[in-house]
C-alpha cells in the first residue's frame, strides 16, 4: 500500500465515523468551537486596546518607540534644566565669592554679630 | 508603574554619570598652577565634593589676572571660606553686598573699624596662644 492509498483509506474511515457520530457529540463539538472562536475574538480586541496580557517583548506596547520617545525627551529636558540651573547659580555666587576672598576684611568679620552695628554706626 | 521606575532609574543614572564626570579632579591630576593656588586646601581636596572642587577650579582660572595683593588675600582667606557652612556663606555674601552698596567713604570708615577690632583680637591671640 503506497502513501496516497493510505491517505484515502484514512479519509474514508474518518468520513464513515463522522456519519455515525451521535447528535449529542456533534452539539458538544459545535459549542466548543463557538466558545474558542469567541475567546479568540476577545483577546484580539484587548490587544488592540493596548492592554494585552501578551508578554512577548517585541509586540509589547511598553517597548514601542512611540512610548519611549516622549520619555527620553522629558529626561533630556530635566537633565539639561538641572545642569543649566546649577551653572547659573554657581556663576552668580562665584563672582561675589572671588570678591569676598580678595577683600581686605577677614572672612570672619562678615559673620560677626557686631557687623550690623558697624553698618548702622 | 514600570514607566515611573524607568524614569527614576534613568534620572539616577544620568545624575551619577554627571557627578562622575565632575569628580575626576583628584589632587594628583591638578596642574602645578592649580596646586599652587589651592595649596591651603590640599589636605582636604580629595574628600571635597565635586561641586566645591569645580568652584575652586573656577577661581584658579581668575587667579593670574589678579594683583599680587589680591592673590595674597585669597591665599589667606581660602581655608576660612572653605570651612564655612552654606548658610554662613550666604550670610557673608549678603553682608558683603550690603557694605558694597554704601558710599566709598562710609565703606572705608566701617572697614577701618572692623580691621581695628580684628587686629586687636589677633594680637591678643598671639600673646595668649591656646
Amino acid at each position: 500500500m503506497n502513501e496516497s492509498e493510505l491517505g484515502k483509506k484514512i479519509t474514508q474511515l474518518l468520513d464513515h465515523s463522522l456519519d455515525n457520530i451521535s447528535q449529542s457529540t456533534l452539539g458538544r463539538l459545535q459549542s466548543g468551537r463557538k466558545a474558542s472562536i469567541e475567546s479568540y475574538r476577545e483577546s484580539e480586541m484587548l490587544a488592540t486596546a493596548g492592554v494585552s496580557p501578551n508578554i512577548n517583548k517585541s509586540h509589547s506596547p511598553y517597548f514601542n518607540i512611540k512610548n519611549i520617545l516622549p520619555l527620553v525627551t522629558l529626561l533630556l529636558i530635566l537633565v539639561s534644566y538641572t545642569y543649566w540651573q546649577s551653572f547659573q547659580y554657581s556663576d552668580e555666587n562665584d563672582e561675589i565669592d572671588i570678591l569676598l576672598l580678595a577683600d581686605d576684611l577677614p572672612i570672619n568679620a562678615y559673620l560677626d554679630n557686631e557687623f550690623d552695628v558697624w553698618l548702622d554706626s | 508603574m514600570a514607566r515611573l521606575l524607568t524614569i527614576a532609574f534613568c534620572l539616577l543614572l544620568s545624575q551619577s554619570v554627571y557627578a562622575q564626570s565632575k569628580s575626576d579632579h583628584s589632587w594628583a591630576r591638578l596642574s602645578s598652577q592649580e596646586k599652587q593656588v589651592l595649596a591651603p586646601l590640599a589636605k582636604d581636596w580629595d574628600r571635597m565634593d565635586p561641586a566645591k572642587k569645580q568652584k575652586w577650579l573656577g577661581i584658579t582660572k581668575r587667579y593670574p589676572s589678579m594683583t599680587p595683593l589680591e592673590q595674597q588675600r585669597i591665599q589667606t582667606h581660602i581655608r576660612d571660606w572653605d570651612s564655612l557652612t552654606p548658610d554662613q556663606r550666604k550670610q557673608a555674601r549678603k553682608k558683603y553686598q550690603k557694605i558694597k552698596n554704601l558710599p566709598p567713604e562710609k565703606q572705608h570708615e566701617i572697614k577701618e573699624k572692623i580691621k581695628k577690632k580684628y587686629k586687636k583680637s589677633s594680637r591678643f591671640k598671639r600673646k595668649n596662644p591656646k
